[in-house]
């Protein structure tokens, strides 16, 4: 088992889809040209994502933040045929080596989540790395920082005590395409 | 969008003829004690080559970076790394062919069965590396895996029948065959793809009259003695290429701009 295994649990009853995690990210990340790291779609995902759904007066309106969901067993890395996608064995964070990937695109076509952006910049696979510099340093991720509704909690999913542990516990939190296989370390509550 | 489907569409098609081709051949041509007239063993291996080596290069144009192209055959475990591998030993085989033909005059029949039997593993790891993209509904359905292996036979089939049809009867009814079986092929595509929110009829219906319905009117006129061997054999082929290379299009398309 890994060291630390981070995870996060996004509260769909709190996000008010104001796409700071989006703008965030991007920003703070540099994220170049048109690639994006993080998303927000509507929860009911046939809906645009500001469609209410139900019919009045029972309508509501939720969304689901999407980003990498930085797998147990992440597709993106077991086809990518460079070996540039890759796990983190002592955190569970999957990230790309950019010196080696080839931007053929096929982690993003296996990704459930379509989680990796091509960086047309440079012309590589980009994509989230729960922003691994400033966890190292003891902060959380810039969306998680940034949300003014307090809708993403991070942490290690491996301790039991950790916030994450005990709300995705708490409010029985779900991941999303499980079906899919890939054990993400994402839930939605 | 053009710049990302055409690399693929080109890759898929050169590639997927050239082993359909030699599929055929080891089926109705030298391979199968039948050899053809005309000498043309050596153009037809040659042709597959290069057919072979246009479709890989074509790849490249896919890539971000196409300068590190060796560094995708590092992860044996990926679909597109195997696609390379298998792709190498297909391309070595027919090199081998290619001499051998020219040197001998005439093909070793198992070695045209063992590049079919490559071939065809290549043809289903092609299919299975589009199938496995979980991320693109479109293409993550059984019927991808037929489109894509009947869609290389049938490549193959046109090829074949350009330099071999006229004095191979045996192949131009395979043709009707496998036109009938690509007309299922392309139903069930449109089944799934409309099930996965994409509408790729109005290319299939194309594709089914070109690749289809086309070469079974041609076979009717063949067998009434109103089209001789050789035209029947170049209308097939025209039409097979033509057909399968506009649904090609459309399964591209509906993946990449999905």
């Amino acid at each position: 088992m890994a060291d630390k295994h981070y995870g996060m649990a996004i509260d769909t009853g709190r996000c008010v889809g104001c796409q700071t995690c989006t703008v965030g990210c991007k920003i703070s990340n540099e994220v170049p040209g048109s690639a994006q790291w993080n998303h927000v779609i509507n929860l009911n995902e046939d809906a645009y994502i500001y469609q209410s759904n139900g019919a009045y007066p029972a309508t509501s309106l939720a969304f689901r933040p999407l980003l990498c969901n930085h797998c147990e067993d992440p597709a993106c890395v077991h086809n990518c045929p460079t070996g540039a996608m890759h796990k983190d064995a002592n955190t569970g964070i999957v990230s790309v080596s950019q010196d080696v990937c080839i931007a053929c695109g096929y982690c993003a076509w296996v990704c459930p989540y379509g989680a990796p952006s091509m960086d047309d910049v440079h012309h590589v696979m980009s994509k989230c790395n729960f922003c691994m510099d400033r966890v190292s340093e003891g902060y959380v991720p810039y969306c998680v920082d940034g949300c003014p509704a307090n809708a993403r909690i991070f942490g290690d999913l491996n301790d039991p005590e950790s916030d994450v542990s005990k709300i995705i516990a708490q409010k029985h939190g779900m991941p999303y395409k499980p079906e899919d296989g890939t054990k993400p370390s994402v839930y939605y509550l | 969008m053009l710049t990302n489907v055409l690399p693929l569409v080109v890759f898929t098609t050169c590639s997927g003829m050239a082993i359909g081709a030699y599929l055929v051949a080891a089926l109705y041509g030298s391979a199968a004690g039948k050899a053809p007239k005309g000498g043309r063993e050596f153009a037809f291996a040659l042709t597959c080559l290069v057919l072979l080596g246009v479709g890989l290069c074509a790849t490249l144009a896919h890539l971000g970076q196409p300068g590190r192209f060796m560094n995708g055959l590092s992860n044996p475990a990926s679909m597109i790394a195997q696609e390379g591998y298998w792709s190498m030993a297909v391309g070595v085989l027919m090199l081998v062919d290619v001499i051998m033909v020219k040197v001998k005059g005439a093909p070793i029949a198992a070695l045209r069965w063992a590049i079919a039997a490559v071939g065809i593993v290549l043809m289903c790891v092609t299919a299975l590396a589009y199938y496995n993209a979980t991320g693109i509904a479109v293409w993550h359905g059984v019927s991808t895996v037929f489109v894509i292996v009947i869609g290389d036979v049938l490549l193959g089939l046109a090829l074949y029948l350009l330099f071999f049809g006229e004095s191979s009867a045996q192949a131009l009814k395979l043709g009707y065959a496998m036109a009938a079986v690509w007309a299922v092929a392309l139903f069930a595509f449109v089944l799934h793809a409309q099930a996965s929110g994409s509408d790729v009829t109005a290319a299939s219906v194309c594709s089914g009259v070109l690749a289809t319905a086309a070469p079974i009117a041609v076979g009717a006129f063949a067998a009434g003695g109103r089209l001789d061997a050789k035209k029947a054999s170049y209308a097939m082929a025209a039409l097979l290429l033509v057909g399968v290379i506009v649904a090609r299009c459309a399964f591209f398309a509906a993946g990449v701009a999905a």
